[in-house]
């Protein structure tokens, strides 16, 4: 069999439009004989979920591609759609070369068959002939390098060397694509470095990677590509780099919302809370945009319980945590106005802005007049624009001076100071 | 499958009946000699209770012995039989590979009924050749009828078993009814009494069943030398084809969906 197929080289490798699958849902035998007559008649199953919605995907030759998500975002569903297993339910996908799926290490292979009897049966399935199965069966036995055991029952093996058997008849088939759903690296740790070894080389020689990880070290390491499944849909895709960021601060955003939520029931219900808050006068879940250097204005209102004018702390915060500037009303003085029905009203304007283009948060807390407790933590989104090569959150006020030479102390003339 | 299909996965579908095959007898010393057994039982049983303690005997027989009267049609019966119910079986049985590796699979069914078939045709004509040497006699000019019963009831067994094995995937009660209706089946055939001792009345049922235009056509060509029959064999055979591919149809529509049931 050829190593690439004739048309390998025109086009993408894997072309995916408007991909969606749909899984039935039928636990009872009288729900599985609704869905049969459904499937039969070519109707949708009377209970189904949306494992993909309209994916739309391209993968190029030597781009090779890493798909991430939270568990049941339908990456595995999409690697097995595209490695053939799972039937689209709507939309395709052209394949052009081969493409070999490892989706399971030693799927196929049967207990009661000696290793080498297995090997020929998964080949097989692999598509190898005969004489080609014959001609890298060394290979193959060399790489698990599992000594006498091939011609044991695969029963009698340890889960190890069922993989690293499994991972060596993948070896032998080189295909254009090669699917993975976080095989990479099994067995002891000399085995995972040749593992490792062998992906790398499969990689350099042009092959092209479809990983499913979490494992954003990984994905960034192998892959030029990445996309973001969330919830049977494309969230994104691009930059393996860029989307793993979006990602791994998704995450970030997400246990931060998880925390706030726990705090902000602790407090009783009748207190200082912060009710209103705005940026640049929007009040809004998704992100504002302000340029940097440009000016934010930040507004809001305070309820008081007792009718006595309540203190106002604010925040700014990178996504992910870190702390970049705080302060409160009462630190300069100022009081926030009453603006009837018990709540009091403040407006701060920041800028210009010294934060580098990126995500933030701004947060408010609602503080008593003593300025002593606070008592909620209202979330604005911030994302601040432009292009910069700076690194870092916050622009330092700084200049650069011409150089001269005698500025620098010489450790060797004047001790240095204890 | 187109026929084109099936021949691009050769390989594969030769591993799979390979597979097939060792998976019944792996571990045992016996091997396929295991699958001679159960026919042959059967027959010693019947020929003990028809021909020993009832004292069967009619005249269809002629010069002939029980035994091979009912041994030329036992071993079709069971390949049609075996191989429906393992056909049955074969999806809901493979739901690991079916999950994993994409492959087309009409052939777990085609290997599954055609193992049985291998298995008990070598069985056939084993028993066939044994009896031949005791001095029964065989007309070997009905070979092309016995090649065409058996060529139909591999396309009968298949073409139920494509409808058998997705409905087993999708509900569990198929083979609880498969196993009564097999044996209803049996004696429902003439297997064990030619089709010309069935009373008037009743035999209008037999020739619903689409065996009996099989085995007996055969039967009748292999004892006797008779050709009689031979165009229900034939109309058999068409309807066993077109039944076949109309099952084929409905199993590529219930197909894409093994891997979510399995």
């Amino acid at each position: 069999m050829p190593e690439s197929s004739p048309t390998a080289s025109a086009g993408p490798l894997i072309r995916i439009e408007h991909l969606s699958k749909i899984y039935p849902i039928a636990s009872t035998p009288r729900e599985r004989l609704q869905t049969l007559l459904a499937l039969l008649a070519g109707r949708r199953p009377p209970r189904h979920f949306d494992a993909l919605q309209d994916i739309n995907l391209e993968v190029r030759r030597g781009e090779s591609l890493g798909l991430i998500g939270v568990n049941g975002a339908g990456k595995s569903t999409l690697l097995k759609a595209i490695a053939g297993v799972v039937k689209p339910t709507s939309g395709t996908i052209h394949v052009h070369g081969r493409i070999s799926a490892l989706l399971e290490l030693g799927a196929g292979f049967h207990p009661q068959y000696t290793g080498r009897q297995n090997v020929h049966l998964a080949t097989a399935l692999l598509g190898l002939s005969e004489r080609e199965t014959l001609e890298r069966m060394d290979s193959i036995l060399a790489f698990a390098d599992i000594g006498e055991h091939i011609d044991q029952p695969i029963k009698h093996y340890s889960s190890g060397m069922v993989v690293r058997l499994g991972f060596a008849v993948a070896t032998v088939v080189r295909p254009d694509l090669l699917i993975t759903d976080e095989v990479l690296a099994v067995g002891d740790e000399s085995f995972q470095r040749k593992c490792v070894a062998w992906m790398r080389r499969f990689l350099d020689d042009g092959g092209t990677l479809l990983l499913c990880a979490h494992s954003m070290f990984q994905i960034q390491k192998l892959c030029h590509k990445a996309a973001w499944i969330h919830a049977g849909r494309l969230r994104a895709y691009g930059d393996a780099m860029q989307v793993t960021k979006d990602y791994l601060g998704w995450h970030d955003e997400r246990a931060a919302d998880k925390r706030v939520a726990a705090e902000s029931t602790v407090g009783p219900a009748a207190s200082y809370a912060t009710t209103r808050l705005a940026l640049n006068g929007l009040e809004r879940v998704e992100p504002v945009e302000v340029p940097m250097g440009g000016e934010l204005e930040v507004s809001g209102r305070i309820y008081s319980p007792d009718g006595r004018a309540p203190v106002v702390a604010l925040g700014c915060v990178r996504i992910g945590g870190a702390a970049i500037y705080g302060l409160s009303s009462d630190m300069e003085c100022y009081g926030l106005a009453p603006c009837g029905g018990n709540e009091f009203a403040f407006r701060i304007v920041f800028g210009p802005l010294e934060l580098l283009p990126g995500h933030y948060e701004i947060r408010a807390h609602a503080m008593d007049p003593e300025a002593v407790r606070h008592f909620d933590d209202v979330i604005r989104k911030l994302e601040v624009t432009g292009a910069t090569r700076e690194l870092g959150s916050c622009r330092m006020p700084h200049r650069w001076l011409p150089a001269l030479p005698d500025t620098i102390a010489q450790p060797s003339t004047q001790p240095a100071p204890e | 499958m187109r026929p084109a299909g099936l021949w691009a996965h050769r390989r594969l579908f030769a591993s799979i009946v390979r597979r097939e095959l060792s998976n019944r007898y792996v571990g045992s010393l016996g091997g396929g000699l295991w699958a001679l057994v159960q026919p042959l039982l059967l027959l010693a049983i019947y020929s003990f209770v028809f021909r020993v303690i009832f004292g069967v005997r009619f005249p269809e027989l002629a010069q002939h012995s029980f035994v091979v009267f009912v041994a030329s049609v036992l071993w079709p019966w069971m390949a049609f039989s075996e191989g429906l119910q393992r056909g049955t079986q074969a999806i809901a049985g493979n739901a690991s590979l079916i999950k994993k590796v994409a492959f087309p699979h009409e052939l777990l069914v085609y290997a599954a009924v055609g193992a049985t078939f291998v298995l008990h045709l070598f069985g056939y004509v084993v028993v066939l050749s044994g009896l031949a040497l005791t001095g029964e006699v065989l007309h070997l000019a009905a070979l092309p009828l016995v090649i065409a019963a058996w060529c139909t009831l591999f396309a009968l067994s298949c073409g139920l078993a494509f409808v058998t094995a997705p409905l087993q995937v999708f509900l569990k009660d198929v083979e609880h009814i498969l196993t009564p209706t097999l044996m209803v089946l049996f004696y429902g055939t003439p297997i064990l009494y030619p089709l010309s001792r069935v009373p008037e009345s009743v035999s209008w049922v037999m020739q619903l069943n689409p065996l009996a235009h099989i085995l007996d056509p055969m039967r009748q060509g292999l004892l006797q030398g008779s050709f009689d029959a031979s165009g229900r064999l034939l109309a058999a055979l068409v309807g066993a084809l077109v039944l076949a591919w109309v099952c084929k149809r409905m199993f590529n529509r219930l197909s894409p969906h093994f891997e979510d049931f399995a």
